[in-house]
């Protein structure tokens, strides 16, 4: 077992993919401590790859896509400077709702970021907001996507654990909106405090319609999308289907931004996208066999029940793991990696899989945004041309929100779970 | 001879992508399909699921193989970045040795495992089961070809990392 983590970590440090990290790790334990089950890695590489379920990552990947391609990110901001422009700061309240309804649309953070983004921090800067904020609170703003349904991370979660899709897609949107409200209120605070610009002065009634009847149809897909997963009228992977005929309807013929010569592009990286973390899916069920045969969340679980420690306590440590290891590692393959050897030890003392996957959710969306790996950072550095660490600085008071989130929905269950258990039962 | 190989990788990969596509479109239709037939006719397309499930595991096998053509896998890049040019070219090479080490032990691995359960029927479809399971081997023998080329060509380092986050 310590060849199989020691092989795994130097594999990692020295850069060889998440991926081949864990297989080659596997076989080395193989080979040495169980030669004659050999054979059994193809089978479970294959069965890890054969996924129904999963099939949902590739389609929510592309619906998310094919709307950022027809061309939403303005649609939304106008509409969303119709309510919010003529407050103090209108454009970095605006940054702050659409990351809400984007994060909902694309499911990603990182899409989020790169979409907005190009939009929100040139304007933001054009308007006086100093770089440091325009693209400080784009990146924080943007770790909603996470959150809110419907979340890819979720979708690899429920896998990981075998829970409902259409729960932990609920157990997400009370904290988003949470953060989301918190981040608004922060804004409002900054906005006033430094006499950032008002927005949208002079805004007719039939213009401000017009926004809002514009971008209906993309504001409403995830209402769809998540509504019938939800309702049990379909599975994920339908509801991911039929979200990227509407997102193709939509873009087609609605917003007419979408070009048919743009569909093989987003076809192809969405199979990337879903490719890059299917085989670490595939690969990391070698690894979670091997911590079974070694019985590791026993010993994991015996060893936190041993601790005597009240369970906040040890949540709070379990949340500690999570933004540390966020820090350093992408969401997904943290989740593949973290999930088999955390969840049977939180169950043990009571935590629902449920809750721990909106905790490890939020607490992993915190890492998006920190420095050295934070994706979100690199994105928006690419974008604003000023390096992660000072986009960092701008973004810690809006990460702070997240951390409180983060600390509520660990300590009060309600927060994670009353929305499920309200629309789909105990 | 380097841009030989590039040429190589940049052709390979571009027909592997389109083929990826046309698989993954054809899932799509499948969806589509299944969802319009059980919720507009109440019936269904036998063995439509596990249809969409094998197709998922070519787009996922030959995709992990495109992916590190691209040089687009998911990985913890701290150190990495920090390393000296000279260090990140010879860790890159034995980085690339490692992978296709494992691929090609995977490889032979599968070819065994196929041999002993590829000839049983599937659920639904009544296909041999190898139809699906060959899919492992393909995505191994690319990913090793992808690996010599990656060693062999010149196509710079992403320091990037994919995923869905």
């Amino acid at each position: 077992m310590i060849l199989l983590l020691a092989s795994l970590l130097v594999l990692l440090v020295i850069g060889i993919p998440i991926a081949y990290s864990l297989g080659f790790s596997a076989l080395l334990y193989f080979l040495i401590e169980r030669p004659q089950l050999l054979l059994v890695l193809p089978q479970r590489v294959f069965s890890g790859l054969d996924s129904y379920a999963m099939i949902a990552l590739p389609l929510f990947c592309l619906m998310g896509l094919l709307m950022n391609e027809s061309g939403i990110t303005n649609r939304l901001i106008n509409f969303l400077m119709v309510f919010v422009g003529r407050l103090p700061g209108g454009l970095a309240l605006v940054n702050v709702l659409d990351s809400m309804v984007f994060g909902g649309i694309s499911g990603s953070s990182v899409a989020d970021v790169a979409s907005l983004g190009t939009v929100m921090i040139p304007a933001m800067e054009k308007r006086g907001y100093p770089k440091e904020f325009a693209s400080g609170i784009t990146v924080a703003t943007a770790t909603m996507g996470m959150m809110i349904p419907p979340s890819i991370p979720m979708v690899i979660y429920a896998f990981v654990s075998q829970e409902s899709v259409g729960k932990l897609f609920l157990a997400g949107a009370v904290p988003g909106i949470l953060v989301g409200v918190l981040m608004f209120a922060l804004t409002i605070g900054i906005s006033a405090r430094r006499k950032y610009p008002v927005e949208a002065a002079g805004l007719t009634l039939k213009e401000a319609g017009r926004r809002i009847v514009s971008a209906l149809p993309a504001v409403l897909m995830p209402v769809f999308v998540v509504g019938a997963v939800v309702l049990g009228v379909t599975t994920a992977t339908e509801s991911a289907g039929v979200g990227v005929l509407y997102a193709l309807v939509v873009g087609l013929f609605l917003y007419r931004g979408l070009k048919l010569k743009a569909i093989p592009r987003l076809l192809i990286q969405s199979v990337r996208m879903s490719a890059a973390v299917m085989i670490i899916i595939g690969f990391s069920q070698l690894y979670v066999w091997i911590l079974a045969i070694e019985k590791v969340p026993q010993m994991v679980t015996s060893f936190i029940s041993g601790l005597d420690l009240p369970v906040f306590a040890i949540l709070l440590v379990a949340d500690l793991v999570l933004l540390v290891i966020g820090t350093f590692v992408d969401v997904g393959p943290a989740i593949i990696l973290l999930c088999p050897i955390l969840l049977p030890a939180m169950v043990a003392i009571g935590v629902s899989p449920i809750q721990f996957g909106a905790m490890m959710i939020s607490g992993m969306a915190v890492g998006l945004v920190t420095p050295p790996v934070g994706m979100c950072l690199n994105v928006a550095s690419v974008i604003s041309g000023i390096n992660i660490f000072r986009i960092f600085r701008g973004a810690l008071p809006f990460i702070m929100m997240n951390i409180i989130v983060l600390i509520l929905i660990t300590l009060v269950p309600w927060f994670s779970l009353w929305l499920p258990n309200l629309l789909m039962g105990g | 001879m380097t841009a030989w190989l590039n040429r190589i990788n940049t052709v390979t990969v571009r027909v592997l992508e389109i083929v990826m596509a046309l698989i993954f479109s054809a899932m799509f239709v499948i969806v589509a399909v299944l969802v319009i037939q059980r919720y507009l006719f109440a019936s269904g397309l036998v063995g439509g699921d596990e249809l969409l499930e094998y197709l998922f595991i070519y787009t996922s096998t030959i995709g992990a193989a495109v992916v590190l053509a691209r040089r687009e896998h998911v990985g913890i890049p701290v150190f990495w970045q920090r390393m000296k040019p000279w260090a990140r070219k010879a860790f890159d090479t034995a980085n690339h040795l490692v992978i296709i080490f494992l691929n090609v032990y995977m490889l032979i691995l599968s070819q065994k495992w196929i041999a002993v359960v590829g000839g049983s029927a599937s659920t639904m479809l009544g296909i041999p089961m190898w139809v699906a399971e060959i899919a492992l081997p393909i995505g191994c023998g690319l990913t090793v070809l992808y690996g010599l080329l990656n060693i062999f060509g010149s196509s710079p380092r992403r320091d990037e990392v994919g995923g869905c986050a």
